[in-house]
């Protein structure tokens, strides 16, 4: 809303009755309420009496206080009031000292007064209007955006109550590796064991936003409420795609996703990779790859998915992973790639090392620049 | 990324070029959006200089496409890059979505699905 003259109280300086009169007169007509002040120390005393002032018409020279003193002493107290200076042709010198001290703007005390003054003070008061409100609009913005930050900051400490702490199973050494692109992101990876057989998956959300985060949250709540009631990875995700699909409807967002069993029974690794990134098996340094084995969850309700059925050897590491990692990019922009990654895990002999070696380089690639969520996982298989 | 649009016979061609991300791929949906709105419904959509596609943009393919289908319309998607065509081959997007080796096959193709007024 623009400011209405009739709301504002405009004080007039001068040390000279006839021109204050004028002055005053001209914006009364303008529908100003104004009142005057003989000089500059009297000007302060009604500035600071209670009356909102909303602008300062000043004479530059005037007794006791002139018009540069009284813009110090007013912008030392940190009011930002308009205060426009009236100045002779031969005192332009001087007007520029005052806009350098904090004056709004100067007119000159000549005939054309009369129609400069309302001008004048209209667009002063318009632009501190425009300013307070730019700045009021600034305020709102930066709280809304504390705000948000608070609420991502709170969304960060849920997510990484949904990621397992830690992973611990007899006869394995299990490590991983988290970190989403922002304070939320659309990975998620868990495992746990169940009548004999060690679940385990590991997922990527498209995107890496607050919608992902969602998705990801309940599709990982989904994946475990069927982990612990259906034991063919196949079957979990063909009826976790259904809920999924009917979730992510139209979006076009949808998960890639890997799902597998270790029976300790007969040592069978079992695996289902909806659309995921190629992963690896290795055993020093023999490494081999599995591949996905159906489309992505999320796109169509009746996909079915084939099971790669692997024998996991002692000694042996399966290493999973999101494509924030082999995605990243150097300054050239080649990509960190599945075969860098693979000579790095040949290279590893425990998983602790295996990870931090794994996510030093590409950090070291990349430059740290990571524009999407990033996750490894790896479970070593201990010798017999 | 840029998308250029242009006619070929009676369909639109949309060449998109640059990354295909999560930056840019709202863009694609609000392109494609804007055809479906003046009823061109029958679309090829060209990936031959898509230099990088994330799963964002993967997920604006998808959904274009979907939208293309829900208004009985058709888009084919030709000569992804090789980014894009591995990304297409490792989440089965290449058998969702219509594919076309050449212009030429897509121009068929979606002679033939608008022939048929089927929806693929």
């Amino acid at each position: 809303m623009r400011p209405d003259s009739g709301n504002v109280n405009i004080l007039v300086a001068d040390d000279d009755p006839l021109v204050r009169e004028m002055i005053a007169m001209i914006l009364q007509d303008e529908g100003y309420a104004v009142d005057t002040a003989e000089n500059g120390v009297d000007a302060l005393k009604k500035f600071g009496s209670g009356n909102v002032i909303g602008l300062i018409v000043s004479d530059m020279n005037m007794p006791e206080m002139d018009g540069l003193g009284l813009i110090r002493t007013i912008r030392d107290t940190g009011d930002d009031v308009p205060i426009i200076i009236l100045t002779g042709n031969s005192e332009i010198t001087t007007a520029i000292q005052a806009l350098k001290t904090g004056a709004s703007d100067y007119i000159l005390k000549d005939e054309n007064i009369q129609d400069t003054i309302g001008i004048a003070v209209e667009k002063a008061i318009e632009k501190h209007f425009l300013k307070k409100q730019n700045q009021q609009l600034l305020e709102e913005l930066a709280r809304r955006n504390d705000k948000l930050e608070h609420e991502k900051a709170l969304a960060q400490k849920v997510q990484k109550n949904i990621l397992p702490r830690e992973l611990c199973f007899p006869g394995f050494e299990v490590g991983s590796f988290y970190r989403p692109s922002d304070k939320i992101g659309g990975d998620f990876f868990d495992a746990w064991e169940n009548s004999g057989k060690i679940h385990f998956l590991i997922g990527d959300v498209s995107g890496h936003s607050t919608s992902s985060a969602l998705i990801m949250a309940v599709s990982k709540g989904i994946l475990q409420s069927l982990g612990h009631t259906l034991s063919e990875p196949a079957e979990i995700i063909r009826t976790a795609n259904r809920m999924i699909c009917d979730i992510v409807s139209d979006s076009g967002m949808f998960l890639t996703l890997l799902y597998g069993t270790f029976d300790r029974a007969t040592d069978a690794l079992s695996i289902v990779s909806a659309g995921h990134n190629p992963v690896f098996m290795a055993r020093g340094k023999d490494v081999t790859r599995i591949t996905s084995t159906g489309s992505v969850l999320g796109w169509d309700p009746e996909d079915t998915w084939d099971t790669t059925v692997t024998f996991f050897a002692p000694g042996a590491s399966l290493v999973l992973y999101t494509d924030g990692l082999t995605e990243v990019r150097n300054a050239e922009g080649q990509e960190f790639g599945e075969e860098r990654l693979e000579a790095l895990i040949g290279d590893c002999i425990c998983t602790g090392t295996a990870i931090n070696s794994i996510v030093q380089h590409a950090e070291t690639f990349c430059s740290n620049d990571f524009p999407d969520d990033l996750t490894l996982f790896i479970m070593k298989r201990m010798p017999a | 990324m840029e998308i250029s649009i242009s006619m070929e016979g009676d369909f639109v061609v949309a060449d998109v070029a640059g990354d295909l991300v999560a930056s840019t791929a709202e863009d694609l949906k609000v392109q494609m959006g804007k055809l479906i709105e003046k009823n061109f419904l029958f679309v090829i959509l060209e990936l031959s200089k898509v230099t990088f596609m994330d799963s964002s943009g993967l997920g604006a393919c998808m959904a274009v496409h979907k939208a293309f289908n829900e208004k009985k319309g058709s888009m084919v998607c030709t000569k992804p890059s090789e980014t894009v065509a591995k990304v297409f081959r490792v989440t089965r997007a290449d058998q969702k979505l219509n594919m076309a080796g050449t212009r030429l096959d897509a121009i068929k193709f979606l002679k033939s699905a608008a022939l048929s007024g089927r929806q693929s």
